[in-house]
């Protein structure tokens, strides 16, 4: 039974097949869908290459990829210079809380005494601020910093939060050929700048204001509490300004202990925003309006109100710095939305700037490189129109070309189809089994060489339009006349041989040896009294002319 | 028919020759897109734009005034030219040029030059010298030169005559007072205030202040500083000019002239008595502690005032300050020296040159070189800019800004601008000068200070001796 419907479907199929040939579509509109599938094909080849090669996939991977190795380089970069900075921070601790020892040693106190006697607080900064220059200088960063916990005003109102300390800045940590001119001083004895000839920031200040300042309670505090970890512990602060100035940074500090485990102030280094900005920016193209941040991670959102940012140098707008951002994942990129409503898109990734295995809950950090949704977006459509623009270019150029080849290769021959037609050749013209041979075009689109044999002149050239030649093979009734003289199977070799058919194509199309069919045409030529093939074919040509116009008349 | 036929075949000519061009067109379109709609005829591309490094001096302000003057830039033409200016450096202009002298001499260890950098003269010197440095002169026309301040041209020009120094901004120098201290000083000793017009006049109300400060005070010696002069070597060649003679001689200095032992006098033996600092900085650094009076700097300084002075108990009481015209020598003429540098253009491809000159003639032009320069005190560089600033900076100042646009009005009106020698000594010179006055000069405060005990007469006398002839030599 399979079987049977099996066949029977097959019989239909070959059915309708055999039916739609029978449609018998013009020769234009073939040609015209063949070179239209043509344009599909390649087309279609052209698609089947991109998705192949990952390219329409790619469009959206690579912008991950370029993103994702940017985070990763940015981040690896900060985490190296920042790992440098806590170590030399550790070592500059350990320096200062032995020197600090010493010098109080010599005095017969101890840090405790620190607090009542200040009047040796200057002469102890001093004989530190040759350690802290050469700290900072090794550290290659922005700033270096030492507070005791103690001040020289402890009677005036704003003692509290008054600590004596120093403080230098950096101008410039990546010159290579060091200069006293590349320091400032932010916070210490105007005595110590003076006679170092120092320059003195603007803002500056003789000691620090310590209200709200973790980077000042905070490894004290730890300190204080698990004094042997006390020399594992550099804490990473969320970036601040400096109370009572305008410089921002982002400050590492570690805690100044004695050997009994007092702990008697802090010291560590900065990195400022200023030279984070000039330094870690993002380099990618393409993204416009592009920056990352180094920002507190707090239950998963990044804090940007105490991030560093740096931008590229094209950004339209400074990132808004007052915002905290709620991370959601959303496909390979995260979606970031501020608590002011603004989005970004982008990634982000923690980054290990803490001390590992302490028994306390440290400021978690994060790198964000983010990009405005809007702008993000707009280079999602730009890189769509593209590849639109790619296909309706090359649908274009198919179109254009098809156009062309049937201009140039197409219509000579409908035009010489349509000629053969007009001559009352129309049924085989139309005929859409016909086979074109190439010497039969070549006579009807004129490109033949002239032959010598008689043409026709006077009156009977005056007929012909210009550029028209025929052999005069006498009149139509003769040539009609000499045509019955043909046998039955002449006939029909005669028939295909005017039709500009090959021997060999007769031979296969009557089914008889090449031989019979040369010997037929030998015949053909003497009844017809025809000197060439051409010869005949241009006469046969003549006759259905004339009788076309004798029927007209 | 045949004959449209054979037609057919002379359009076929035709067709080629359209299928050729379509052909043509298709290969050379986005050149041709590239040329005339993506590219400026100077060669940038917005969607790739030409990224270049500046180095520039600070201003005192919360936000650098050059940095968000560049930020305005890069989103302005910057951004519709392809031309973005990224900030590398911004340093002072005493370790600008340790740099760019570096980068001239080749040491090793020398940073990459930037694009464009502040530079002075001095600095500017080395760097041509060594063929570094590109003419603005090839980037201006001739018309758009006279737009601008001729003398502040002329100061960029060097002996060759090419303009290597571009200027965006020119200060110059006066004299800063704590105006709270003067008020308070001036009460107590009736001293006026017209003697801060002469530095003879300086001195006397220093040794009065002196005086004043140290009444109060333990010891012998201990009154305060009155004044201090920022920078001595430009100090010498604005009294030399005053006195209408000329500091240089035969690429040295003109020690020959009385006018060198005046100033040297003014220089050397106030500081010797303690009425004058001696100090390798800046006299604001000595302000902020409440030890300094007045003292002669450049008007960008008056952006890095302090709101309060700071004892060294750490207490500290809010003060003002005000700029007043530069001090000149009893008998001489009005004569000031003119400051700030300009943009030195690093020789790199045409593309990266025709940029910078992009930012530079955008930041001079007058609407942009008001808005940068409003506050930072310098003065802008295009005569229709100075005209506009003449008439509106003064409208909305206060403090010490309101005292710069009165003094700058006065130093306009009457003063004349010096403007720097173009040696190539210069630097060394200066350096020299600088140094020479401030070791004797503090070497024989030190001996002053320890034989007070027998008189000040008798300590200033074996102090100073010889002092001069050590300092000619």
């Amino acid at each position: 039974m399979k079987n049977l419907s099996s066949k029977s479907l097959e019989g239909t199929f070959y059915e309708k097949l055999k039916k739609f040939r029978a449609l018998e579509f013009s020769l234009r509109l073939r040609l015209y869908i063949f070179l239209a599938l043509a344009v599909l094909t390649i087309a279609a080849l052209l698609f089947f290459i991109l998705f192949a090669s990952g390219f329409l996939d790619s469009v959206v991977s690579d912008k991950h990829l370029v993103f994702s190795g940017e985070l990763e380089h940015i981040a690896s970069t900060l985490e190296k210079r920042l790992g440098l900075i806590s170590s030399t921070a550790l070592r500059m601790g350990a320096r200062i809380s032995k020197n600090t020892e010493n010098f109080l040693g010599e005095r017969n106190m101890t840090p405790n005494d620190l607090r009542l006697r200040t009047e040796v607080l200057n002469d102890l900064l001093a004989s530190e601020f040759d350690n802290v220059m050469f700290s900072l200088a090794q550290s290659r960063t922005t700033g270096a910093f030492m507070i005791l916990n103690s001040t020289v005003s402890a009677r005036m109102k704003d003692a509290m939060f008054s600590r004596a300390g120093l403080y230098i800045l950096n101008w410039e940590p990546d010159l290579i050929v060091s200069s006293t001119q590349q320091f400032q001083l932010l916070r210490g004895p105007s005595r110590i700048a003076i006679e170092r000839e120092l320059v003195m920031e603007k803002y500056w200040a003789m000691e620090f204001d310590i209200a709200d300042s973790d980077y000042f309670t905070m490894p004290q505090k730890y300190a204080a509490v698990y004094p042997k970890l006390a020399p594992q512990i550099c804490l990473w602060n969320s970036a601040m300004k400096i109370n009572n100035s305008t410089y921002k940074a982002m400050l590492c500090s570690v805690p100044l202990t004695d050997f009994e485990g007092n702990v008697f102030g802090v010291c560590g280094f900065d990195i400022s925003e200023l030279y984070f900005r000039r330094t870690f920016g993002p380099t990618v193209e393409n993204f416009k309006n592009i920056f990352c941040a180094l920002a507190p991670l707090d239950e998963g959102r990044i804090d940007l109100s105490h991030a560093m940012i740096s931008w590229r140098h094209l950004v339209e707008d400074e990132p808004d710095e007052t915002t905290t951002l709620i991370p959601v994942k959303n496909n390979r990129f995260n979606l970031y939305t501020s608590n002011t409503g603004t989005e970004y898109v982008g990634l982000h990734k923690t980054l290990k700037l803490q001390p590992a295995g302490l028994p306390f809950d440290v400021q978690e950090f994060a790198l964000a490189l983010l990009v405005p949704r809007k702008d993000f977006d707009a280079i999602k459509s730009g890189q769509r129109a593209a590849i639109i623009g790619i296909f309706a270019v090359v649908s274009i150029a198919g179109a254009l070309i098809s156009f062309i080849f049937n201009k140039i290769y197409v219509r000579p021959i409908i035009e010489a189809i349509g000629a053969v037609s007009d001559s009352g050749e129309g049924n085989a013209a139309r005929s859409p089994d016909i086979a074109i041979d190439k010497n039969y075009l070549l006579k009807l689109t004129g490109e033949r060489k002239p032959l010598a044999p008689r043409k026709i002149t006077g009156e009977t050239a005056a007929d012909t339009e210009p550029g028209e030649e025929f052999w005069d093979m006498g009149s139509e009734c003769e040539f009609a006349g000499r045509i019955k003289t043909l046998t039955a199977a002449e006939r029909k070799v005669f028939d295909l041989y005017i039709q500009g058919y090959t021997a060999s194509d007769i031979s296969r199309a009557l089914n008889i040896s090449l031989n019979t069919v040369k010997t037929h045409n030998k015949n053909i030529m003497a009844k017809m009294q025809a000197a060439s093939k051409r010869e005949l074919i241009s006469a046969n040509i003549k006759m259905l002319k004339d009788g076309n116009q004798a029927r007209q008349e | 028919m045949m004959m449209k036929i054979f037609r057919g075949r002379v359009l076929g000519r035709t067709d080629i020759l359209i299928f050729m061009a379509v052909i043509a067109l298709c290969v050379l379109a986005p050149g041709i897109y590239m040329l005339t709609v993506k590219s400026a005829p100077d060669g940038f591309d917005p969607d790739n734009p030409v990224v270049l490094t500046i180095w520039h001096n600070p201003t005192g302000q919360d936000k650098d005034a050059l940095s968000v003057a560049v930020d305005r830039f890069n989103r302005s033409v910057g951004r519709e030219r392809g031309v973005s200016i990224i900030v590398t450096t911004i340093a002072k202009s005493e370790l600008m040029h340790e740099k760019l002298t570096s980068i001239a001499l080749g040491t090793p260890g020398a940073p990459e030059p930037p694009d464009i950098a502040i530079a002075y003269p001095k600095s500017a010197v080395a760097l041509a010298a060594k063929g570094l440095l590109a003419d603005f002169g090839e980037y201006f026309t001739r018309e758009e030169l006279d737009a601008y301040v001729p003398s502040f041209i002329e100061s960029g020009r060097l002996s060759d005559g090419k303009l290597y120094v571009f200027p965006v901004g020119k200060s110059t120098e006066g004299l800063i007072i704590n105006r709270t201290f003067w008020d308070r000083f001036s009460d107590a000793t009736g001293t006026p205030i017209s003697e801060l017009s002469t530095f003879e006049g300086i001195i006397r109300a220093a040794e009065k202040y002196y005086a004043w400060t140290g009444a109060n005070m333990p010891n012998v010696g201990d009154g305060s500083a009155f004044f201090m002069i920022d920078n001595p070597f430009n100090m010498a060649q604005a009294a030399f000019a005053q006195m209408g003679e000329d500091l240089f001689a035969d690429d040295g200095l003109n020690v020959a002239s009385p006018v060198y032992e005046r100033v040297w006098k003014i220089l050397f033996e106030p500081v010797v008595r303690g009425y004058e600092a001696s100090y390798n900085g800046y006299g604001t650094d000595i302000a902020k502690t409440g030890k300094l009076l007045c003292w002669t700097s450049s008007t960008a300084g008056i952006t890095f005032m302090p709101k309060n002075v700071t004892y060294d108990d750490n207490s500290s009481e809010p003060v003002e300050f005000e700029i007043l015209p530069f001090p000149i020598m009893e008998g001489g003429k009005k004569v000031v020296i003119q400051r700030g540098g300009g943009f030195c253009l690093f020789k790199s491809a045409p593309t990266r040159e025709k940029a910078a000159v992009l930012f530079l003639k955008w930041l001079t032009s007058p609407e942009e070189n008001l808005r940068y320069l409003e506050n930072v005190g310098y003065m802008p560089v295009t005569n229709k800019a100075i005209e506009v600033a003449n008439e509106t900076w003064g409208e909305n100042a206060a403090g010490i800004y309101k005292s710069y646009i009165g003094t700058m009005k006065t130093m306009n009106e009457e003063y004349t601008f010096l403007t720097q020698k173009q040696l190539e000594n210069y630097a060394d010179l200066e350096i020299f000068y600088d140094n020479r006055v401030r070791k004797l000069s503090a070497s024989a405060r030190d001996k002053y200070l320890k034989n007070l005990r027998f008189g000040e007469e008798e300590a200033l006398r074996s102090a100073v001796q010889l002092a001069y002839e050590k300092f000619i030599e």
